[in-house]
């Protein structure tokens, strides 16, 4: 679980100490724990379908029409880092 | 040892809407960095995604036009990477339940008609762009393009060479443009291409491993880098170096593929199912709907052309590969009923003209029915074939008819006999030793007196009644 607690940590990019990763890998193993209980006590194979959304609604689309975008200055005002129009980030290129 | 490419291709198309996939930011090109934004398509935290049901309808129209069953219920899903082009730290994409899956593109090839099975046509939202600060250590993020809608159509690895590389490109984005889902514009990114390719002995059906190509911004780039490709893989298995799954970027200044240097990590998307959508059900109406109002086709077009219009197969081919060509051909076919002139005209003076410009068939100055009416002229035989040429130029420079040009430049071809008789013994006087030829049995003898006449009447003597009037005077000699 350790392994499994350090890796979900380095792809959410999530820095843990050797404590913390000692903590949750603990309290998720009870979690996980628990709700392992559902395949010991109930035959969901033939019966459940997976469920990804908690109420039945469907099609909710909208019409294919232009609305107002934001001014780029508001667009930009929360960046940290900008430049003219752009926002700026730390320079990113895999070459 | 004779090996071959095993090739599957990833199409990226931007479908033509006006407005973004999950909001209603601009999909208009071009607009100043960030203009076309809002919290949505920024990534702001707390705002609602909507699908917007034009880019649904697009996408369904091209998965039943390629044969792929569309699912009754389709989700989307969460990609989960961190890129600064990425403002959610996840794209929405399709994951397990896509649009659609299993269909099929029939592409030509030397060889006859081969069958590419597509694997899977799905909907997700396109990223922002980045820009590199030249030598800087700075980045730029333009999140105008982030949130476009995007279809990706993947294919089976049933591609086994460059050429057929290149022929289902071109086959899939004739089709795209029939459907009318897409500018399909690689300099404005609205299509793009990645290639998986592996190489295998002749006559083998197992697959080796593979590289991924990005980065190729034309069809010829697509056709170029799979060819380097190849021989690069070759090589390796020949001197026994092994083959790596990586991914490589095409290189069009130097002609190569190199390897990116990319994190060793392999790439854990943690897909899962997107909370902000609910799941659409598409049984029933919507994609019925669709399939009956797919338009005509490229194929079933050639096949009308050829059947029911007597084109050749190599016209109809012709005319069928560029959509505005086509259904301009038809429009002229109503208002004059010669369909194989009509195609000779199109192909030749009118597209040499408008490939000169720079301009499509629907852009032209010269209407179909414009074109109609001079050919009309022509079988009227109030002007020649050759006097048309140059009156077409005029129609095409000036968009005016051809009754006017001919009427304003007194280019009327003379039928009157009466006037061409006169024309015919002068020709004959002048020419005697020529017409002693003709009489003595020599046939082009006829025709240089023809273009004697043609020459004194400056070409607008009718040469068949000319041809006529010469052979009566000659054979009353």
């Amino acid at each position: 679980m350790e392994d499994k607690v350090r890796y979900v940590a380095r792809l959410a990019r999530i820095k843990l100490t050797d404590e913390e990763v000692t903590l949750f890998s603990r309290q998720l193993d009870g979690i996980l724990g628990y709700v392992d209980k559902l395949n010991q006590k109930l035959d969901v194979q033939n019966r459940t379908l997976p469920m990804s959304h908690p109420h039945e609604a469907s099609n909710s689309f909208r019409a294919d029409e232009v609305k107002p975008s934001l001014p780029p200055e508001k667009a930009l005002s929360n960046a940290p880092q900008k430049k003219g129009d752009f926002f700026k980030v730390p320079r990113i290129i895999e070459e | 040892m004779a090996y071959e490419p095993v090739v599957g291709l990833e199409v990226h198309v931007q479908l033509k809407t006006v407005s973004k996939m999950f909001c209603g930011c601009t999909t208009e090109f071009g607009g100043a960095p960030n203009s076309h934004t809002c919290p949505v398509c920024l990534g702001f935290p707390g705002t609602l995604p909507v699908l917007n049901r034009r880019a649904l309808v697009e996408a369904i129209r091209v998965a039943l036009a390629v044969g792929c069953k569309v699912s009754d219920k389709v989700k989307f899903h969460r990609k989960n990477y961190f890129y600064p082009d990425l403002p959610k730290d996840y794209q929405i994409s399709q994951y397990d339940e896509p649009l659609s899956e299993n269909g099929h593109l029939k592409i030509k090839t030397g060889g006859g008609e081969k069958t590419i099975r597509i694997k899977r046509v799905h909907m997700e939202e396109d990223a922002g762009k980045l820009i590199h600060e030249e030598g800087g250590d700075s980045s730029f993020v333009d999140f105008n393009r982030s949130g476009m809608p995007l279809l990706e159509i993947v294919s089976e690895p049933d591609i086994n060479s460059p050429e057929e590389a290149y022929q289902y490109l071109t086959d899939l984005k004739l089709l795209l443009r029939y459907l009318d889902v897409s500018d399909c514009d690689m300099e404005k990114g609205s299509l793009r291409c990645d290639a998986n390719i592996s190489i295998r002995k002749k006559g083998e059906t197992g697959l080796g491993t593979k590289a991924e190509v990005k980065n190729m911004n034309s069809f010829k780039a697509v056709k170029s880098a799979l060819e380097f490709e190849f021989e690069r893989q070759s090589k390796c298995l020949e001197t026994g170096e092994r083959i790596v799954q990586e991914t490589r970027l095409w290189n069009p200044d130097k002609g190569i593929t190199a390897s990116m240097r990319s994190k060793e990590e392999a790439h854990d998307y943690r897909y899962f199912p997107e909370p902000d959508l609910v799941p659409f059900t598409l049984q029933g109406d919507l994609v019925d709907e669709e399939r009956k109002n797919l338009p005509e086709l490229p194929e079933a077009r050639k096949g009308r052309f050829i059947g029911a219009l007597g084109l050749s197969g190599y016209d109809a081919e012709v005319l069928v590969q560029d959509k505005a060509t086509a259904d301009y051909f038809e429009e002229c076919v109503k208002f004059y009923n010669k369909p194989k002139i009509i195609s000779n005209w199109l192909m030749g003076d009118v597209s040499a003209y408008l490939n000169s410009k720079n301009l499509s068939a629907g852009d032209s100055k010269l209407k179909p029915q414009g074109l109609a009416g001079l050919l009309k002229e022509v079988d009227s035989g109030k002007i020649s074939g050759k006097m048309a040429k140059d009156i077409i130029i005029e129609m095409l420079d000036t968009g005016k008819g051809a009754a006017a040009i001919i009427s304003e430049k007194g280019l009327s071809q003379i039928s009157d006999t009466g006037e061409l008789e006169k024309f015919a013994e002068e020709t004959i006087a002048e020419n005697a030793k020529t017409a002693e030829d003709f009489l003595k049995g020599k046939d082009n003898a006829l025709m240089f007196l023809v273009g004697q006449v043609m020459k004194k009447t400056k070409g607008k003597a009718n040469p068949a009644v000319v041809n006529k009037i010469l052979r009566d005077k000659l054979s009353k000699k």
